[in-house]
């Protein structure tokens, strides 16, 4: 029973934490990185920077909810 | 080329078998005992929550990305964020949901602030409205797309589709099939669960459907017509468009979608339909955390390259809105094409089905029932209800065709989706204030939506109003009677915001603020005080406190249930319960709050209570009753600190001690090994040493013991018994043995409690009295009874001649009594004392 309580309050700080690091990834300051015309290859960076950001974060919560949940 | 027919017939397949799906889930689901695994089922949750991509996803995206670039990524960022605190908001939602049988936003938020049927009433009236341009823009993408393919190859022109003749309009047989597959599985019963398991499936099918259509054009799109993703850029770079390598307008804009989208995965109506009241198992939403956001990865990833590719083949010539379809049009592939229309008609379903069950049930539960109640009807409530839900599913639809076709081809769809966002964005701070804030009050959430919605009414819908001709542009223009500062999109002379930052900014300004103020100003009412304590700490789960203090007979309350949800259920209440109608005694408390449960799953909390108050009368929740209940919050409390004590004391007095008596040991070894004197000074000093650490070892288990309760029914009465014995046998230097069997003895936990009480009491008394050298205790099941003896070795007595009250053998006798169990003193001056307690198979077990 303690470590039930214990864990699940765990998993809710980790998950948390994760949801905070994700609007840290997405909001200005960090949106604003590169600028419009940026490119990696030819593709616009931002658009890049945003989807490898998101699938980083996804897979985070994955690994969260398999590891602590 | 694609024909009408070909198109007409493909959808017709596709909503049969969607109609099959959800058949099937049905049967399976009414089908006991064939339950699916876990597993699948948090699939199937995660992809329902996928409800929230719908047509505006499918095609609204590409329109806003051919426009604002990648301004559209934050709808489907904001949801991800959200969900990542699914474990921290969702599943304190779906617990609450779960407890008092909520099944509506509506009664959600109607229950946090004492259950009052107005505020319920008032959201459901926000909700329907705010939600009725959303279900047209689905009506609207249909319809469009349809007429598309009717007239291609060169596409409808603009009056022809604002013409549409009514009765010629896809639009409308679409609003109307759409109604008719709602009530039949939206609507088919009444379940106190309100629960719709094929429903769920069908709209999980329909999410793969439409992820795998978007994806297929997508893939089509950039690999196909274009050679990948590097080269539908480089050729975007080359044609200077611009636009699509923007985030938007501002980075503001994006921040207010973002948190406008966050709100929106949690409380429109229909994602409060599959997320909550569709949930089955708290787990569910782990693996919605992370799926359902990469689905949205999933259909966000060709939106640029689609909206780049229309941008760069048919630019102006089409609506933007449409590029998902007419882009492999365009390029002659006509399959693609059919399977764009059917994934597209797969999200404008899903959301309208979804949305028009969660909206007809708020309807019913908190605008038709509360106004029946009032007017003192007397019917059978339970069809009334279905009714009401069905004749609403028609009306909504209706509503939304309406809207569709009065706005006409002015609004875009990407900015009627964003009104209904911000119109459900304004339940934000009465439910996520709710669960986190007892000091939120009724008054404050009313005072809160209607300023929050006010201003939306006037900064978004009237300037949607605006654009279609229903309002002369003077008004946004140059505001109201020509005053400038209350321009509606520019607030007090506000500019450089966009209409939905701006309208949001003011809106959730005057909502949380009045939320926030009328509720510090307002004085606490005992209901809501109740009610706030239960919402906010859900988690911590004390015994749920009984709120009804009055009580009525059997008859009276069976007659209201018949009458309110039909003979049958009224019987199966009783016979669960065990009660007869006919029988005189008072309902308990208990009994009265699970009518009040079984009510509000079937009409919502507010109705429930208003229906029990009818045959029970108004009951007076006083200032005591309300701190009694904060009281068992704050026991809770206390019993955590306990806990954390006793697991620190554990972990460092205890071991401590433990390695004493072992060094002790092992300097008293070591020294008769070196020849030291035996009986010298040093070795009685370390014997004695070693004997106090062994005596203050027991003593910190039987603390730890004591500090702990439930310690006894995780370890066992005999286990139990052996601790506290050890520590009061190195305390009294007795020798106490204990023999138990090695299996757990077969009590309840009320007779494990008693019965430690008098093994305690016994101990205890032969030590003060009888001054004993050693004690037995012994455990055994005989028979199915179960048998404690405590024998001593010291002085007897008459148990004729001895008054009892002295020696707690009252109390013993009392227990046991309490416990249906015989207790027996076997004693004599001359001889030592057994005390035997009994407890026969059936009394162990129940013991109460």
């Amino acid at each position: 029973m303690w470590r039930g309580k214990r864990h699940d309050e765990r998993f809710t700080g980790l998950t948390v934490a994760i949801g905070a690091f994700g609007s840290l990834l997405f909001l200005p300051p960090l949106l604003s990185l590169f600028p419009d015309d940026a490119r990696i290859g030819h593709l616009p960076a931002q658009w890049v920077y945003l989807f490898v950001a998101w699938a980083a974060l996804i897979a985070l919560l994955a690994f969260a909810v398999r590891r602590w949940g | 080329m694609l024909t009408t027919w070909t198109v007409a017939v493909a959808s017709a397949i596709y909503l049969a078998l969607l109609f099959a799906v959800a058949y099937y889930g049905d049967r399976r689901a009414s089908r006991a005992g064939t339950p699916n695994t876990l597993a699948g089922r948090g699939y199937v949750y995660a992809l329902s929550l996928a409800v929230y991509a719908t047509s505006w996803t499918y095609y609204g995206s590409v329109g806003r990305a051919a426009q604002s670039g990648l301004g559209f990524l934050p709808i489907y960022l904001g949801p991800t964020i959200m969900l990542a605190l699914g474990w921290l908001v969702l599943r304190r939602v779906i617990r609450i949901s779960r407890r008092h049988r909520i099944t509506t936003l509506a009664d959600f938020i109607s229950a946090r602030y004492g259950k009052s049927a107005a505020l319920g009433g008032l959201v459901t009236i926000i909700a329907v409205v705010g939600v009725i341009p959303y279900i047209a823009l689905q009506l609207k993408a249909v319809s469009s797309t349809f007429e598309i393919i009717k007239h291609a190859p060169d596409g409808p022109t603009r009056t022809e589709l604002a013409n549409l003749p009514v009765f010629a309009d896809t639009a409308l047989y679409v609003a109307l099939l759409l109604a008719g597959f709602t009530i039949v599985f939206g609507t088919r019963h009444l379940d106190a669960t309100e629960r719709h398991e094929g429903m769920v499936r069908a709209i999980a099918v329909e999410s793969i459907v439409k992820l795998v259509a978007f994806v297929a054009a997508g893939i089509g799109v950039t690999f196909w017509i274009y050679d990948g993703f590097g080269d539908l850029f480089q050729r975007a770079d080359a044609a200077g468009l611009k636009s699509i390598f923007s985030l938007g307008d501002s980075t503001g804009t994006w921040v207010w979608m973002t948190v406008l989208s966050m709100f929106a995965i949690l409380l429109l109506p229909r994602q409060w339909q599959v997320g909550v009241v569709e949930n089955v198992d708290e787990r569910q939403v782990k693996r919605a955390m992370w799926v359902t956001p990469l689905y949205m990865l999933a259909i966000s990833l060709f939106v640029l390259p689609i909206a780049t590719a229309g941008l760069l083949r048919l630019g102006d010539s089409v609506d933007a809105d449409t590029y998902v379809l007419t882009v492999p049009m365009d390029a002659g592939m006509d399959a693609l094409a059919l399977l764009v229309f059917i994934g597209g008609l797969s999200a404008a379903t899903g959301m309208v089905i979804v949305e028009s069950v969660a909206l007809s049930t708020m309807v019913s539960n908190s605008l038709v029932v509360p106004f029946l109640l009032r007017r003192s009807y007397k019917g059978n409530l339970a069809r009334v209800v279905l009714r009401s839900r069905r004749l609403s599913i028609v009306a909504i639809m209706l509503l939304g065709y309406a809207y569709f076709r009065l706005t006409g081809e002015s609004a875009a769809l990407v900015s009627m989706g964003l009104i209904s966002f911000a119109a459900v964005a304004q339940f934000a701070p009465a439910i996520l204030g709710g669960l986190f804030w007892k000091g939120g009050k009724r008054n404050g959430a009313v005072v809160g939506l209607v300023g929050g919605v006010v201003i939306w009414v006037y900064t978004l819908l009237l300037p949607a109003f605006a654009t279609t001709g229903w309002l002369s542009k003077e008004f946004l223009d140059e505001g109201p009677f020509g005053v400038s500062a209350l321009r509606p999109e520019h607030l007090f002379g506000i500019t450089g915001m966009d209409n939905i930052s701006h309208g949001m900014f003011w809106s959730m300004l005057v909502n949380v603020g009045a939320y926030v103020v009328v509720s510090l100003l307002t004085p606490t009412s005992p209901r809501e005080e109740a009610q706030a304590v239960l919402f906010v700490d859900s988690l911590a789960d004390p015994d749920r406190p009984r709120l009804w203090r009055t009580s009525v007979g059997p008859v009276a309350l069976h007659g209201m249930l018949s009458r309110a949800l039909g003979k049958q259920t009224a019987d199966k209440v009783f016979a669960d319960q065990g009660i007869d109608p006919h029988s005189e005694v008072e309902v308990g408390a208990e009994l009265m709050q699970h009518v009040e449960t079984i009510l509000a799953g079937m009409v919502g909390a507010a109705s429930a209570r208003m229906i029990l108050t009818s045959v029970a009368g108004e009951e007076q929740l006083g200032v005591e009753e309300v701190m009694e209940m904060l009281d068992e919050a704050s026991k809770v409390a206390a019993l955590e600190e306990r806990h954390r004590l006793a697991r620190e004391l554990h972990d460092s007095v205890s071991q401590a001690l433990f390695s004493m008596t072992l060094h002790a040991r092992a300097v008293e070894i070591a020294l008769q090994r070196e020849g030291g004197d035996s009986q010298g000074a040093v070795a009685r000093g370390i014997k004695e040493l070693r004997g106090l650490t062994h005596g203050a070892l027991a003593e910190m288990r039987a603390s730890l013991f004591q500090l702990r309760p439930e310690a006894l029914s995780e370890d066992g009465l005999a286990e139990a018994v052996r601790k506290q014995c050890a520590a009061i046998a190195s305390r009294e230097g007795v020798d106490i043995r204990t023999q138990a069997p090695e299996y757990r003895l077969p009590l309840s936990d009320n007779a494990e409690e008693e019965l430690f009480r008098v093994v305690q009491e016994a101990v205890h008394n032969s030590i003060k009295h009888a001054g004993p050298k050693r004690i037995d205790i012994v455990f055994c099941e005989l028979d199915g009874a179960v048998i404690i003896e405590v024998t001593d070795d010291g002085a007897g007595f008459d148990p004729a001649t001895t008054s009892f009250g002295g020696m707690g053998l009252t109390s013993m006798r009392e227990r046991m009594a309490r416990l249906g169990g015989e207790f027996v003193i076997d004693s004599h001056p001359t001889r030592s004392t057994t005390i035997r307690a009994v407890l026969a198979g059936s009394a162990a077990q129940t013991g109460d």
